[in-house]
């Protein structure tokens, strides 16, 4: 048996691994590769067995939603008010339409937002779904006995049910993201099997483990640790699910994963990263699917002088835009996706991958442009010195790289960006820290809230809503020591008055074309600016076996989006 | 003798408070928490994060929440787990018995095992059985079992497919006696192969030093049959520092084998101290470190009683 302190140890270093994994890009999410045209129609019956790595928290939508596996699951059983689609907006779900101001369900003030519900919705028990559910899942939300995020949920100021399929909220303030609610990355659950539930045990109850709702799929069993299995339910109101079962299998080791994937004893294994494609690849009878999702990898320069907080220094070498569109087209994007990506992903251009809704889709990627980028330099000031390092007013061009320990992936994309600005005349020093002193809050003297960097290099996730847009780039959102700002998102110190301007007027619009507007303009003046050099998406990335149809990766949500479509050749 | 082990079962429990203490304050020097996967997300405020954790008491100072901790286990109350909310005594239940099956399965393998093998290999020391043998256990001992459960796994359940992967069953069947073997069979195998190899080296060395004894030669001098000398004068004296290190090993049947859980995705408490530490799930960390460290103490206590029993020699006052 395996001696109790070496197995301690053992559990130690992986535990280190992990946790500075942990703060990594949140793991990859999906779009495939074109599913071979896939005219096959999928009959009735069958399981599809699905290798996941980790088992999910809670399956209890409105206590879970931290756990990619867990959503994967949660998404499979309920449903929310409206659904992002592929494009990352929201189309009806639960709700018969989306409210807006020009259907009317949006007031014109922005205050007032009248839902309509779907009327032939049933629980799986074949209760109806009404808007007392939605009104009881905002009690638990707002109970002061619940553990659950109530932020957003507080710009509600009233929530009144008209009847039994209409429900009106009244805003203080217009609030934008008002599509969120109910929808994203959440669930909704059912009053009646609850209610008598105390608020205080409710996420402590049974039903976070053998859950049903409103979806195509029932829980019936958990095996700790090593399955879950859900059966189809009939009555799902956008048609029987094709399949009978789905068993969620349990596997954290990636090598055992490819075993049964081999084995054939899975159908489909989800959350992979982009370098564990080319072993699957290799097996006879599975496709990857794969598309860019909603983390980016970037450069963070800053543009102010280093351990300045609030910005008011210049940073000695990054201050100037010149220099920073140099860095950007000594780092060859394209390589990076085609070496240490496999492939599977895009190179990044903004804050959302071209082909979403938000994004700034007409913005042409950075090249690889050695000689553009050196003439750049020239022009402003920095001449070669005799170690090849160019030089200006003493001070020689060279950056600290700050990322976090222990991401193989990421160590391997330093490396080529540093020899990419070596061919440019840029040094480029690589310090790698814990991924809790890097992203670290204020309070814990995070490297990157308290500007203490030249360059920081890590991921970032984007929220389904393009608020955080607005959280990078305000300049009040640079991050300092004064109440209440030390935990802005603005990390580059970047400071544009137009960027001020567009934000500002994107936060307030409830109009969603105006929004985009905004978002999209702002996206483009940063671009041309580089506060942040964007590398790549992460993507999300499935295998399937090719017995089935229909999973299709998606950017913003869970491979089993579209669950009730798939089914058996 | 009584006296004795009340002795020894009172100065555990400082101990044991010394032990918790410790391992409470290293868990909380951990930087993060239960909650701080949800601070990567853009789908959560960290400002509600702050709140939730400030709702479950994380925020108190760490010797607050110690004498909270410890003042519910008085009450036996091991309280909820941070990242599934449900009780600690539902999480361990729910794997302990899988770990129970696999490390008993291991422990009594390593027996049939290391236990032949070794006394055979004491007896017929230098014989090519005893090169045969100490050949296999350097490799048992060296090879790491990461390797050795995946070179399995690719050789019975990929290339011959005589044997499941892994898992504990197949999901979605009914309770199935020969489902439930054929996966038991590798990971058994690969711990206790790896076990006996050490457990072979520990038996044939003591034979070695039993068996030249006097009285082993005294015994064959009064005509008895090998067999008996062997295994009734021998085996039973060089068994003594034996029995030892097989009540220490107790624990593990509580403790489990985080990494040949993992390969064959065995869900039993390896794995849940293993996810335990990664998601720094207090409640049932301190759970798992309190019980095993009190395992510890008592298997060490009973190591020194089976001592103080086989050996006539050996009394405790």
């Amino acid at each position: 048996m395996e001696r109790a302190t070496r197995l301690s140890i053992r559990a130690a270093i992986t535990t280190i691994a992990l946790v500075l994994a942990a703060c990594g890009p949140s793991a990859p999410a999906g779009q495939a590769s074109p599913v071979g045209g896939s005219p096959a129609v999928a009959k009735q019956g069958g399981t599809v067995r699905i290798t996941v790595n980790q088992e999910p928290d809670t399956l209890n939508p409105l206590f879970g939603g931290g756990l990619r596996v867990s959503n994967t699951v949660i998404q499979a059983v309920f449903n929310g008010l409206w659904i992002a689609d592929e494009k990352g907006e929201f189309q009806p779900d639960l709700a018969a339409e989306v409210p807006t101001i020009q259907n009317g369900g949006v007031s014109a003030d922005g205050k007032t937002v009248t839902v309509k519900l779907r009327r032939d919705v049933k629980w799986a028990d074949g209760k109806p779904f009404t808007a007392a559910d939605v009104k009881y899942n905002y009690d638990v939300i707002l109970s002061p006995d619940t553990t659950i995020a109530k932020t957003t949920y507080k710009n509600i100021d009233s929530f009144e049910v008209k009847d039994d399929f209409t429900f009106v909220w009244k805003f203080k303030d217009p609030f934008p993201a008002y599509l969120t609610l109910f929808s994203y990355p959440s669930g909704i659950i059912p009053k009646h099997v609850l209610e008598s539930v105390p608020m205080k045990d409710l996420s402590k109850n049974d039903f976070g483990r053998k859950p049903f709702g409103t979806g195509p799929f029932r829980v019936v069993s958990w095996n700790a640790a090593s399955d879950i299995t859900l059966e189809a339910n009939p009555t799902y109101f956008k048609g029987k699910p094709k399949l009978d079962k789905l068993i969620f299998r349990i596997t954290p080791d990636k090598n055992t994963q490819l075993a049964q994937l081999r084995a054939g004893e899975t159908d489909m294994a989800v959350d992979l990263a982009e370098t564990d494609t080319p072993e699957i690849e290799k097996v006879a009878g599975w496709k990857i699917l794969s598309v860019p999702g909603l983390t980016a990898d970037r450069l963070f320069l800053n543009l102010a002088k280093p351990g300045v907080a609030d910005g008011s220094q210049p940073h000695p070498i990054l201050a100037d835009k010149k220099v920073r569109q140099a860095l950007e087209l000594g780092v060859n994007k394209k390589e990076l996706v085609d070496k240490i990506l496999f492939g599977k992903t895009t190179v990044a251009t903004g804050e959302y991958p071209p082909k979403l809704h938000w994004a700034a889709a007409d913005i042409d990627p950075s090249k690889f442009d050695a000689e553009a980028a050196k003439k750049l330099l020239d022009d402003a000031g920095w001449k070669a010195g005799p170690d090849g390092v160019r030089e200006k007013a003493g001070v020689k061009l060279s950056l600290t790289v700050t990322g976090v320990t222990g991401n193989k992936l990421r160590d391997d994309v330093a490396a080529l960006i540093q020899a990419g600005w070596k061919r440019i005349g840029v040094d480029m020093q690589i310090r790698n820290v814990a991924a809790s002193a890097l992203v670290g809050s204020w309070e814990q003297n995070g490297v990157v809230q308290r500007g203490m960097f030249d360059v920081a290099f890590y991921g970032v996730t984007v929220g389904i809503d393009p608020r955080g847009v607005s959280l990078r780039f305000q300049s009040d959102q640079i991050p300092r020591d004064e109440p209440g700002k030390t935990g802005g998102g603005n990390n580059m110190r970047y400071r544009n008055a137009e960027v001020d301007r567009l934000a500002d007027e994107a936060d307030r619009s409830l109009d969603q074309g105006k929004r985009k507007e905004d978002y999209v303009k702002i996206q483009k003046i940063v671009a041309d600016d580089v506060p942040i050099i964007y590398l790549y998406y992460r993507a999300n990335i499935e295998a399937a076996s090719d017995a089935i149809v229909g999973p299709r990766s998606h950017p913003t949500r869970w491979i089993t989006w579209n669950v009730h479509e798939w089914g058996f050749r | 003798m009584s006296r004795y082990v009340a002795r020894r079962l009172l100065q555990a429990i400082p101990l044991l408070f010394a032990i918790t203490i410790l391992s409470f304050g290293l868990m909380k020097a951990a930087p993060g928490g239960p909650l701080s996967i949800y601070r990567e997300s853009p789908d959560f405020d960290p400002a509600d994060v702050t709140a939730i954790e400030e709702q479950l008491g994380l925020h108190d100072p760490i010797p607050v929440q110690y004498a909270k901790w410890i003042g519910n286990l008085v009450r036996l109350d091991w309280g909820y787990s941070y990242v599934t909310h449900e009780a600690v005594t539902d999480r361990i239940w729910q794997r302990l018995p899988n770990t129970l099956t696999l490390m008993a399965t291991a422990y009594l393998l390593t027996l049939l095992i290391a236990i032949p093998i070794g006394v055979l290999a004491a007896v017929r020391q230098y014989s090519r059985f005893d090169y045969a043998a100490t050949t296999g256990a350097f490799f048992g001992i060296s090879m790491p079992v990461f390797w050795f459960g995946l070179l399995m796994i690719l050789t019975f359940a990929v290339q011959l497919r005589w044997l499941p992967t892994s898992g504990m069953a197949t999901a979605g069947r009914d309770f199935d006696l020969v489902d439930r073997l054929r996966h038991l069979v590798m990971p058994a195998l690969v711990l206790s192969l790896v076990s006996a190899a050490h457990y072979s080296r520990y038996i044939r060395g003591s034979m070695l030093e039993v068996i030249h004894q006097d009285y082993i030669r005294t015994a064959r001098a009064k005509g008895m049959r090998e067999g008996g000398v062997v295994m009734r004068h021998a085996f039973k004296n060089a068994a003594l520092p034996f029995v030892t290190l097989l009540a220490l090993d107790i624990p593990e049947l509580f403790t489990g084998a985080v990494v040949t859980e993992t390969i064959f995705a065995w869900p039993g408490m390896g794995r849940l101290y293993l996810e335990s530490v990664t998601r720094l799930d207090y409640s049932v960390l301190m759970a798992i470190l309190t019980v095993s460290a009190l395992l510890l103490i008592l298997s060490n206590l009973l190591a020194d009683m089976l001592y103080a029993y086989l050996d006539p020699r050996i009394r405790y006052r």
